[in-house]
């Protein structure tokens, strides 16, 4: 056990309470849409908020406690942040914004080698890409020795291009640093990628905890479905058949799921669980929607086809093997075992 | 001047990091001066440190004499001058942007700190602008500085009160002296002009723009 949070903090909407932890090499991401309280969580934690009751223990080192008047100052929490824009020094160069966490401890020459930013010492932050500003705003909170490092929203500053590849390089930095990591960000992707566990936080409470693969299995409401990915099918249980559950659904089809279930229900079907055909196809899926093309958007080398109320994600070769355009009728298909049930 | 800078920019700070109510008091305190007529502030000072004023007691007291000495031009004018200073010293604090110093203590900065390696040098631009208008506003001083320190030749004849002695006796030295003042302002005008372009070619909020990392 590493980092340790509970707090209550009230928001301009909500309360934010909830407790979580971060431990020893692991690191969680905190993922909720934007207003959910992610950044209140970091700063409580950086000590840049102090919540209207809370706790925070690092180890065993207390550094908030509300109800002993503790609140020990941002300076001596031993953190490492990363904020959203980076907010790099732009009155110093690389060298100098890396050497102001470094606070005389250690070389700042090594970790500007280590992050391959040696070459920009003397450059101004402001003539740095996106991924370089990254890499020097990192440096510069390692620089500082932390105990935990915090990221918030790590990759959102960078554009569809670059995000990849920084997602990869920081993927791998973290492994490598090993401290306790906290990262929030409103993009499940970019959560399952980094994070070794994932919570799902909506209005400053969590709703589910667990591995990426977990929350897409077996999703614990509607929220988290939709948030991981899934199309939600708003639909009535009407009855069961075989050990499967029957559902009107309000688009007016009728769909099977392996769940069990009654009254008004949500399905949740995670596109790429969808397959698409000219014919009905004969194999294991009980789930057949009928209907023509309504939209195509192309997602890397992967495609997202509209087909009624459903969203399929197929790959771009078999989209065009199987010569598809908006407007054909297709069928999608989805097994029973694909399609989740939520309570509304 | 010194007095201004030196006081003038730790209450900046204060009040431009500060959503008090007492925040609220303290702007109204500092702004004071720029409502008063330059003869009410004259009085007032002289109500507060003249002889027989509110403070005058206790420092005649200590050997201290205020009105009518060069320490009662240096109180005048501070007194009239240092809200020009304070005001924009607020704005440039203010127009910082809050992850900086945020940032800086999350990197081990103290309070301290994060006042001159971060705030002090991001706000320069802007602390300069304000000092160069104080100096503009301190050195034109005329109301309050005739009523609190006089106008006594070679002790607190200011530059300006000595154009309206000399306005009486001698035009041509009037004539000379107003030129000097034209050219110090004119001076002082273009150094807060260049000093402000300086400024928001370096601190101000620089427009995210990533570029494509080359695929290495």
């Amino acid at each position: 056990m590493a980092l340790r949070l509970e707090l209550t903090h009230p928001l301009r909407s909500y309360t934010a309470s909830l407790e979580l932890s971060v431990g020893r090499g692991e690191v969680v991401a905190l993922v909720g849409p934007s207003g959910a309280g992610k950044t209140t969580v970091l700063r409580v934690i950086a000590g840049l908020v102090t919540p209207e009751a809370g706790v925070v223990t690092m180890d065993d080192r207390p550094w908030l406690d509300t109800a002993r008047g503790l609140d020990v100052p941002p300076e001596r929490r031993r953190v490492g942040y990363l904020f959203q824009e980076y907010a790099l020094f732009p009155h110093l160069d690389v060298a100098k914004n890396v050497a102001f966490g470094a606070n005389g401890r250690g070389s700042v020459t090594e970790l500007l080698d280590r992050f391959g930013i040696a070459h920009l010492a003397h450059a101004r932050t402001t003539e740095l890409s996106g991924g370089e500003r990254q890499r020097v705003a990192l440096a510069r909170a390692l620089a500082r020795r932390p105990d935990v490092l915090l990221l918030d929203e790590p990759l959102s500053a960078l554009d569809a291009h670059t995000k990849t590849t920084v997602r990869l390089e920081l993927h791998e930095l973290l492994q490598e640093i090993g401290l306790p990591t906290l990262l929030v960000t409103h993009d499940f992707e970019d959560a399952a990628a980094l994070a070794s566990r994932v919570s799902v936080i909506v209005d400053g409470r969590i709703l589910q905890t667990g591995t990426a693969t977990d929350l897409v299995a077996a999703p614990a409401d509607a929220f988290v479905a939709s948030f991981t990915g899934a199309t939600l099918l708003p639909g009535t249980a009407v009855g069961t058949r075989d050990g499967l559950t029957e559902i009107a659904l309000d688009a007016g089809l009728t769909a099977w799921t392996a769940d069990a279930g009654s009254g008004r229900v949500g399905l949740a079907v995670y596109p790429w669980e969808i397959s698409l055909s000219r014919e009905p196809p004969v194999d294991s899926s009980v789930n057949h929607v009928k209907a023509p093309i309504a939209s195509v958007v192309p997602l890397g080398n992967r495609v997202r086809v509209r087909v009624g109320p459903l969203v399929a994600e197929i790959t771009a070769v078999s989209m065009e093997r199987l010569g598809l355009r908006v407007g054909d009728v297709v069928v999608a298909s989805f097994k029973a075992t694909a399609a989740r049930l939520m309570p509304l | 001047m010194a007095l201004i800078l030196l006081f003038g920019t730790p209450t900046a700070y204060w009040v431009a990091t500060r959503s008090s109510r007492l925040r609220d008091l303290v702007v109204t305190l500092i702004e004071l001066p720029l409502v008063l007529p330059p003869a009410v502030a004259g009085i007032g000072l002289l109500a507060a440190f003249g002889r027989l004023g509110l403070l005058g007691g206790t420092l005649d007291a200590l050997g201290i004499d205020v009105a009518f000495t060069k320490l009662a031009v240096v109180f005048a004018v501070t007194f009239v001058a240092s809200p020009f200073y304070v005001r924009t010293a607020v704005a440039a604090f203010e127009a910082i942007d809050p992850t900086l110093p945020a940032a800086a203590r999350t990197l081990g900065a103290g309070p301290g700190r994060v006042f001159f390696r971060v705030a002090l040098p991001l706000g320069a631009g802007g602390l300069s602008a304000g000092a160069a208008l104080a100096f503009a506003r301190g050195i034109g001083e005329f109301g309050a500085t005739i009523m609190f320190a006089g106008s006594l030749q070679g002790v607190t004849q200011t530059l300006s009160l000595a154009i309206y002695e000399q306005f009486d006796v001698d035009f041509d030295v009037a004539l000379a002296i107003s030129s000097v003042l034209v050219l110090i302002s004119a001076a002082v005008l273009l150094s807060v002009k260049l000093l402000t372009r300086w400024r928001s070619a370096s601190s101000s909020p620089i427009p995210f723009a990533p570029t494509p990392r080359p695929s290495s």
